[in-house]
């Protein structure tokens, strides 16, 4: 599945023009300071920004302003997670994942939710029936296994409907890496004392477990810039983005596990 | 008409009898009161708010109300038993809804009523914009509207209203208020009631 | 109390002062020894059940029609919104009377709607228990539309961008997302709109008239009582004032807890 898109926004005192070109298999992340139109741009792909410009996912186009198209976000192949996990306080923990399978019109939504939340218990969490029972606004489940649980319920969502892209808004460093390698992806991080990323999860759990190629990007003021290959993080290959200016090299990179 | 010196200003304050009645009671001060109907005159009386003897200056009878033309072709108090139409009284708390009971209770006519109104205005109104098909009023109500058309109830079902008037215990202008009564009751005041629809006393 | 100005404690004790004592007027010179018989007389109960069933009614009928109207109005932007805003508060604004004057204009037999349905199938709505229900309608739906509103001008937009990006949509985003989020909103609006609808006086006896059992509210029994039984008419205003104060306690701490 390639996600193709074309991204531009005008707005007063800020200007996203980014053109995009994953191919299948690929991941990328992007990263950038505050205010560089990280959220503005996965906002976009997912639909929940009027831009102009032209999104294609797989071959089907989603969105394009010169022709008037667009596909609402609840059709689009491409489950988000917020940056601030935004799940629903007034829903338990199992109808929160269980959520998007019943948009699909998933009968056996609960069922499968429970499966998979009994298996998949984020690390630390214990889910008490309380905890399931209990709306989420009023349970104890703690912030940090909350963020796990949005990418849960989204990456269910993408596992059972096939969905094509996972868009996740996250602080780089705490993004669990671990899920990730669990659906096939190696991600690797540019770790980066003050600046956040957001990430591109491309899933494919057959294939590309020995690493896929990664694509690192950097979001500066609208526009990516061209990231240097960096020798501390082999498993990465770069190519060379659309852009021409060069980063500031105070960028530090890790190896995470 | 030959009004007195003493009196250089009249200030009315009209409401319907049983409003006026019990904010007298209630302690409001005027200096005289006129009634529609003599059960009201009575309270204020064994109140002690009264000063004299009330005197009746003027009748009213009660006629049906009906709008412009007559449209459903009502002729007397029967016809208001009619089923299906819409027939708005006023509320027996008030002389005229009192009256009309009365009235009704006599000629063995029973009036499902679509409202029973808080005063006779309401009644009149009712019949004038069309939401009702008939109303029992006063003719001096009918008289003053030409909104609406009167069907003459005859003297044998009819009731007779007496309308009283009196000097009131808390009067500020004492000669006023006996000048007032006097020019009433006098033949000029007659006259300007029976032009208005009313009865002479 | 801590950190409120001493001025503003006194302004704040003149405010409760001028709620309190047209109550306490009310309750210490109630004619208590007649009560009882007031309680129990039979027109005291009918219109305490029409008033109970009008109010309801009335609010039952804001909730179907005000919620959505609040949606649409906060999904819409510049003049439009500005126009349509101003006509749905307009009830509240009005002067009663001139409210049920509006509405024998528009439903009345030879009104805007009601002389088609006069003519076309013989209905009459004035006079009518609908048509009380009606008059509650107009006044007290503003409350809600105005209170829902607010409600959802003050909900975090993303919980509907996570319903959608999770393939939800639009009527499942409202029905399990935006509505269940709404509850605090949706129901002070409701206990306000019910409570205005339960004191409304002067559109209902404008447009529905005055008949025991049928369109004689609370409000109205006690103001055909005041002038000729005026004990009577203090005793069905407490009962009013203890029913509405019973309910309204009563439902606080079930409904209107955290979500």
């Amino acid at each position: 599945m390639s996600l193709k898109a074309r991204v531009k926004i005008i707005r007063a005192g800020f200007e996203l023009d980014v053109l995009l070109d994953v191919d299948d298999g690929e991941t990328v992340a992007v990263l950038g300071p505050n205010g560089a139109g990280k959220t503005t741009l996965l906002r976009a792909l997912a639909g929940l920004a009027s831009m102009d410009g032209r999104v294609e996912l797989d071959g089907e186009v989603l969105e394009d302003s010169a022709q008037g198209l667009y596909v609402p976000t609840e059709r689009r192949q491409i489950g988000l997670v917020f940056q601030d996990h935004v799940l629903f306080p007034h829903l338990t923990v199992l109808d929160n994942v269980a959520f998007g399978l019943q948009a699909q019109g998933r009968g056996d939504a609960r069922q499968v939710a429970r499966r998979w939340l009994e298996r998949n218990v984020p690390r630390g969490a214990r889910l008490a029936e309380e905890v399931k029972t209990a709306p989420l606004a009023r349970s104890h489940f703690r912030s940090t296994h909350r963020y796990s649980l949005a990418t849960r319920r989204t990456l269910d969502q993408y596992r059972e409907n096939g969905y094509g892209y996972l868009v996740a808004n996250r602080s780089v460093r705490l993004a669990y890496t671990r899920e990730a390698h669990r659906y096939g992806a190696e991600v690797s991080f540019y770790r980066d004392l003050d600046r956040r990323g957001c990430l591109l999860f491309r899933f494919r759990p057959s294939e590309h477990r020995a690493g896929p190629v990664i694509e690192i990007w950097a979001l500066d003021r609208g526009t990516h810039v061209c990231q240097p290959p960096n020798r501390r993080v082999p498993r990465h290959r770069f190519r060379p983005s659309v852009g021409s200016r060069v980063p500031p090299d105070d960028v530090g990179a890790e190896e995470l596990p | 008409m030959g009004s007195p010196s003493i009196v250089s200003s009249i200030t009315f304050n009209f409401a319907g009898t049983q409003t006026l009645s019990a904010q007298l009671l209630l302690g409001a001060e005027a200096d005289v009161f006129a009634a529609a109907d003599s059960e009201h005159m009575k309270q204020l009386e064994v109140a002690g708010l009264t000063e004299g003897q009330s005197r009746v200056f003027a009748h009213n009878i009660l006629e049906i109300a009906v709008p412009r033309g007559n449209p459903k072709g009502i002729h007397d108090l029967r016809d208001l038993a009619r089923p299906g139409l819409v027939v708005v009284l006023a509320d027996p708390s008030v002389p005229a809804g009192k009256y009309a009971k009365q009235a009704l209770d006599r000629a063995g006519v029973k009036v499902q009523a679509a409202s029973l109104e808080t005063q006779v205005t309401g009644v009149l109104s009712k019949v004038a914009i069309g939401e009702a098909d008939a109303g029992i009023v006063y003719r001096s109500d009918i008289v003053n509207n030409r909104s609406v058309d009167g069907v003459v109830i005859p003297e044998a079902e009819n009731v007779i209203a007496d309308y009283t008037i009196v000097v009131l215990k808390s009067a500020r202008n004492r000669a006023g208020a006996y000048a007032f009564i006097d020019l009433v009751v006098s033949g000029a005041g007659a006259t300007v009631l029976l032009a208005t629809g009313f009865r002479a006393a | 109390m801590r950190r409120v100005p001493a001025p503003l404690i006194a302004l704040a004790g003149l405010g409760l002062l001028f709620f309190l004592l047209p109550l306490a007027g009310l309750i210490l010179r109630a004619p208590w020894d007649q009560a009882a018989a007031g309680i129990t007389a039979p027109e005291t109960a009918t219109a305490l059940e029409l008033s109970l069933f009008c109010s309801l009614a009335a609010t039952a009928i804001a909730l179907v029609l005000g919620i959505p109207l609040a949606l649409v109005l906060s999904r819409m932007t510049g003049k439009p919104r500005k126009v349509l805003r101003a006509l749905t508060t307009l009830p509240m604004v009005l002067p009663p009377v001139v409210g049920g004057v509006a509405l024998w204009l528009a439903f009345g037999r030879r009104g805007l709607v009601g002389s088609f349905l006069y003519q076309a199938f013989g209905l009459q709505i004035t006079f009518t228990t609908a048509a009380a229900v009606m008059a509650e309608t107009f006044v007290a739906m503003p409350f809600l539309v105005i209170a829902v509103e607010g409600g959802i001008r003050s909900l975090d937009p993303r919980y509907e961008e996570a319903a959608r990006a999770l393939g939800a949509g639009g009527w499942m985003v409202f029905a399990r997302v935006t509505l269940p989020l709404l509850r605090p909103a949706i129901f002070s609006g409701a206990v306000l709109c019910w409570a205005r609808a339960l004191g409304e006086f002067g559109a209902t006896i404008t447009f529905a008239g005055n008949f025991p059992g049928r369109t004689q509210t609370v409000p109205v029994a006690v103001y055909v009582a005041l002038e000729t039984r005026p004990d009577a008419a203090i005793v069905l205003s407490l009962i009013l004032l203890a029913v509405s104060l019973a309910i309204l306690v009563g439902m606080r701490d079930r409904w209107l807890g955290a979500l």
